[in-house]
């Protein structure tokens, strides 16, 4: 199989935080919040990230968004090394790679409307000048294919539901028509009914512009639903790492038995001795 | 029915809000009622009214909120009691977990100190014994390392550690009935599932729990009896089990159908539900899902359906065409 180039590749990448203040006359404790962690994501390709709070899973998110400085490994974009120091290049990846947060309240600003945000997404991100006409008629494509119904453009956050802010911040993001959408929980928040929504979302998107998914997760059943390779964090570590079908058919690590096990699902459980119920 | 008055009765029970743009009816007419060692599961999409109907119990609404109907407790009526005469209930025969560790917890004080304040105010025991029923309270939670948990401030330990001591908090009064608000939902689903283990263990010892959750998922394993509730309804309620089996409000099914699963087609898109639910105030004719209904029919869009009660251990569904057979739900 010729393998074509992968969009993204993070090699052996590692993330060390310092924990309190000077490092004399004691040495400084330090966490390794990632330890030779590669993954990679193929052009259009959905690869989801699981694992508990502390496994890693955000940190991995903004390294690769060069939000934090990864101390070993690198990452490649199309195949070269990124050089997060360098503001031109992160400008124009910043196009290409963009991200969704958990809280759609908190990653909305309270007093830009919504369609004031997805405006503003589009002048920081899109090049070209354009007419304020070709910017509006851009902003309300933007909103109709997140399924935000255009009255709902002059609405502020707090006069929108969870998922209608959670689909703003989605349609800031993929004004620009990046190549990779990374989501760090962002579905995690929402109502269940809320969230398939979403999930349904975000797998069209990634269909109809064969935009790449980097999805981070804590929820297998959720990653099941949207991605095609999962890698499974644990303390900083790769512990696993598979096609939907082998994660889920035929897991190897007991840590991903684990949040196998925890998944929460409406089927009814053989109860313990002590159930009040026959 | 068992004998004797339910461990939480609740009857006819409405609650409005006086707003600027008038008033807003958040719950409209709930009946429950939940027996001792029984847990039930009030499960709602956000603003369904199930946040509002849990605070009217415990005479918690906001200033503007006003409730109506009947709430009792073991036999006694708290909707309309005094402040001092919910206060004898409050602790030691109700509790509340509710959904954010972070805000239920006060920041600046060590766990010990929250964990005796209310059993110390209210001089149910000595200092000492105080600390003995935290430390007692810590394990029965399954805290590791409970004496060091006591020197700790809140901001020292995990969510899910958090979680845990609010607990515990809950319980060192020893209530016989626990409201469970959302527990879990900041919660990461191993750290959840471990949390729902011991709310379990709780409800197994006799306490009777109310939880209210937007998840079907989480209240498997652990409701005895769910009770689906929308714009302010109880439009289902029935034995778990059954629930989960044969759903028979639309709601119901479409609710179900949209949680991932582990099984089943993951290329299948998630089954969700168009349109939003309608907002508190919105004056609905008819069924409120009626809207958003695939069943909707004339009768349904005219007639607000009523809880329809079967026999014990049946379904009562508030719909005017419930789904019936398996060809049906599918």
């Amino acid at each position: 199989m010729s393998a074509p180039q992968p969009l993204l590749q993070v090699e052996r990448v590692g993330v060390r935080y310092r924990l309190g203040g000077t490092s004399w006359p004691s040495p400084a404790r330090t966490l390794d919040a990632l330890s030779e962690v590669s993954v990679e994501v193929p052009d259009g390709g959905r690869l989801g990230i699981v694992g508990e709070s502390g496994s890693g899973k955000s940190t991995l998110a903004r390294v690769v968004l060069g939000l934090v400085r990864a101390h070993a490994g690198r990452v490649l974009w199309r195949g070269a090394a990124v050089d997060y120091a360098d503001r031109t290049q992160l400008r124009a990846l910043r196009r290409e790679l963009q991200i969704v947060f958990q809280d759609p309240f908190g990653s909305l600003d309270p007093r830009m409307t919504a369609g004031e945000a997805v405006g503003e997404a589009l002048h920081a991100l899109v090049a070209e000048p354009m007419s304020r006409v070709e910017a509006g008629r851009r902003i309300s494509s933007a909103l109709e294919e997140v399924g935000l119904a255009q009255e709902l453009a002059d609405r502020y956050p707090h006069e929108l539901s969870g998922g209608q802010c959670q689909r703003v911040a989605i349609a800031r993001a993929t004004i620009s028509r990046p190549r990779l959408l990374v989501c760090d929980e962002a579905v995690s928040a929402l109502d269940v009914s809320v969230q398939a929504q979403v999930v349904n979302l975000l797998r069209d998107l990634s269909e109809r512009h064969r935009m790449a998914l980097l999805f981070i997760s804590h929820n297998l059943a959720v990653v099941r639903h949207l991605c095609d390779d999962i890698a499974v964090l644990c303390q900083g570590r790769l512990v696993e790492r598979g096609g939907i079908e082998q994660i889920f058919g035929s897991p190897r690590e007991p840590y991903t038995q684990a949040l196998l096990a925890a998944v929460p699902e409406p089927v009814v459980r053989r109860k313990g001795a002590g159930s009040p119920n026959p | 029915m068992t004998d004797g008055p339910a461990l939480l009765q609740v009857r006819d029970l409405e609650v409005r809000f006086d707003t600027a743009r008038g008033t807003v009816q958040a719950v409209a007419g709930v009946t429950l009622a939940v027996q001792r060692g029984e847990c039930v599961a009030v499960v709602g999409e956000s603003g369904s009214g199930k946040t509002q109907l849990l605070l009217a119990c415990l005479g918690l609404l906001a200033q503007n909120g006003r409730a109506t109907g009947s709430v009792q407790f073991a036999g006694r009526e708290l909707a309309g009691a005094s402040e001092a005469d919910l206060n004898a209930v409050r602790g030691t025969g109700v509790a509340l977990l509710s959904q954010d560790p972070m805000s239920s917890l006060t920041p600046h004080l060590r766990i010990e100190t929250q964990l005796v304040e209310g059993l110390l105010d209210r001089g149910l025991a000595t200092p000492v014994e105080a600390r003995q029923r935290a430390l007692e309270a810590l394990r029965d939670v399954e805290i590791p390392e409970p004496e060091a948990r006591l020197r700790q401030y809140p901001h020292e330990l995990s969510g899910g550690m958090r979680q845990r001591v609010a607990l515990a908090m809950a319980l060192i009064g020893r209530p016989q009935l626990l409201f469970a608000d959302e527990p879990t939902t900041a919660l990461d689903v191993s750290v959840q599932a471990r949390i729902l283990d011991t709310l379990a263990r709780v409800r197994d010892r006799g306490v009777g729990i109310l939880i209210i959750t937007h998840d079907l998922g989480v209240v498997a394993g652990l409701a005895d009896r769910v009770a689906v509730m929308y714009a302010g309804r109880i439009v289902e309620e029935a034995p778990t089990e059954r629930l989960f089996r044969a759903p028979s409000h639309p709601y119901t099914a479409a609710l179900l159908a949209a949680v991932p699963r582990l099984h089943g087609d993951p290329s299948a898109r998630l089954a969700n539900i168009e349109g939003y639910p309608p907002r508190p105030g919105e004056i609905a004719v008819g069924c409120a899902f009626a809207p958003r209904c695939t069943r909707a029919e004339e009768r349904c869009r005219r007639d607000v359906p009523s809880l329809a009660q079967g026999a014990t251990g049946e379904a009562a569904v508030a719909c005017h065409r419930p789904l019936r057979s398996e060809m049906e739900r599918a």
